[in-house]
């Protein structure tokens, strides 16, 4: 469960959030929906200690993750996959590379089990053909779709969107959704979607 | 009074978060399995590639000192194997560092700062930690660490390049004979120059790819913070290349 009690954050003297409290429950998914600006995009990163609110606290599992170790906090980050706004694939990489990474860091996979799993992911999203294209060579959506990949590919217990489908084409959107809510019943994963 | 707390306290902030930054990156790090692919890819591109611009600049300074020297010094109450007395402890001990350390500040710290820069704006970095690992280690101390090891060589590699230019420019506007130019460079040889020099280029090479992934690793404002951060990596790595370059004179001669 992911509890945001109460959080304030401003930058620049300039508030953009202003006690926000929200709570998502294991095997919940839930939508966040605001204008451009209004601070989705920072609440996400409060939610997984990229940002620390000037008040409130968030906690993970009951743990407040503003209060414990930079190393504590990174083995709570390992149970979360993130959809950053703009994909944030790693360019120096190729797309079926960009999915290995997670699995090839984290885990202890031959290279064989590495390649089933990327495979299967991105077969998940639809792009089996794209593995050897860097990001630079994709399309948006076609990004957007790998870093879904990439979010899932460790089976994480919470995955947070940002903005999954804007900018996309309604045809992209849909099968996005749809991949979200498949997701959501395949993985039982805990989603926040922004 | 604002400005002048600013002026004092804006310095002292960002020593206190490069002196974070690197103790973050240093002490936290996990398995060297994750990073060892990234340090190879890294001497591969701080040392390696800088082969040959390093060389061409140290076989011009080699050159040019010869020339000079020859031009200052020679006379008829002068021998000529002072040109080989002069050139070569200037290229052990000087030369050859602040060349290599001037070539790599434009060229290793504009990459490095560029690079982190980039990843810092299209939220790559954020990527990285949010998957749980930890980014500084990641990125920041595989760069350092091939700095610190490629720097040396390319500093050898200048050296000797170095003494072939000068060796050849000597010869070839016939000043003086190689065996000549050999024997004043033996009869003035420093024990300590070469150990010297290469407490320099450890210094350097560690001076300019820490300030160069500062730079880039806090990074803000899309690409035009980009382009300032890469200037700023290759200015201020030159600027400390020059003040360490002093204070290890200082402190070691
Ligand atoms: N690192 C930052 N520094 C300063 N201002 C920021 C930063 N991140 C976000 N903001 C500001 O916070 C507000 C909310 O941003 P964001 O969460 O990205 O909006 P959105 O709801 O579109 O995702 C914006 O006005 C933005 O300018
Ligand atoms: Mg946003």
């Amino acid at each position: 469960m992911i509890c945001v009690e109460n959080i304030s954050k401003s930058f620049n003297g300039r508030a953009v959030l202003r006690d926000v409290s929200l709570e998502m429950q294991e095997g919940e998914t839930l939508a966040i929906i605001g204008r451009s600006g209004s601070g989705k995009s920072v609440l996400m990163k409060h939610a997984i200690g990229l940002l620390q609110p000037d008040k409130g606290r968030v906690l993970v599992d009951g743990i407040d993750i503003g209060r414990i170790s930079y190393r504590e906090l990174r083995t709570v980050r390992r149970q979360f996959g993130v959809l950053f706004q703009g994909g944030a694939l790693f360019d120096s990489m190729s797309a079926f590379d960009n999915v290995a990474f997670p699995i090839r860091t984290f885990t202890d996979s031959t290279e064989q089990q590495v390649r089933d799993r990327v495979l299967r992911c991105l077969d998940l999203v639809n792009l089996s053909d794209v593995g050897t294209k860097r990001p630079s060579e994709l399309s948006g959506g076609m990004i957007k779709r790998v870093a879904l990949a990439r979010a899932v590919a460790l089976e994480p217990r919470y995955i947070l969107y940002d903005e999954p489908t804007s900018g996309l084409d309604p045809h992209t959107s849909t099968t996005i959704n749809n991949l979200i809510k498949g997701l959501a019943d395949q993985l039982d994963v805990t989603s926040g979607e922004r | 009074m604002a400005a002048l707390e600013q002026r004092l306290i804006r310095p002292l902030y960002s020593l206190g978060r490069y002196a974070l930054l690197l103790s973050k990156g240093f002490t936290s790090l996990g398995h060297f399995s994750v990073y060892r692919k990234n340090l190879i890819v890294q001497c591969g591109r701080v040392g390696i590639d800088s082969i040959p611009i390093v060389a061409l600049a140290a076989a011009f300074s080699g050159a040019v000192t010869t020339v000079q020297t020859a031009y200052q010094l020679v006379s008829p109450f002068i021998p000529p194997s002072v040109i080989g007395a002069v050139v070569v402890p200037s290229l052990i001990l000087e030369l050859g560092a602040i060349v290599t350390g001037f070539i790599l500040a434009g060229r290793v710290g504009a990459r490095i700062a560029a690079e982190l820069g980039t990843m810092r704006v299209t939220e790559q970095i954020d990527a990285l930690e949010a998957m749980g690992l930890n980014s500084i280690g990641y990125l920041i101390v595989p760069r350092i660490m091939a700095g610190i090891i490629m720097f040396p060589v390319l500093y050898v590699t200048a050296v000797l390049v170095g003494v072939g230019g000068g060796l050849a420019a000597a010869v070839a506007t016939d000043v003086v004979s190689t065996g000549e130019f050999i024997r004043g460079a033996r009869e003035n040889y420093l024990v300590f120059g070469p150990m010297f020099g290469l407490i320099k280029s450890f210094v350097f090479g560690f001076v300019i790819t820490s300030i160069s992934c500062y730079m880039g690793y806090y990074t803000e404002g899309g690409a035009e913070g980009v382009g300032r951060s890469t200037t700023q990596a290759a200015v201020i790595s030159c600027v400390y290349i020059l003040l360490s370059d002093l204070v290890l004179a200082l402190v070691l001669l």
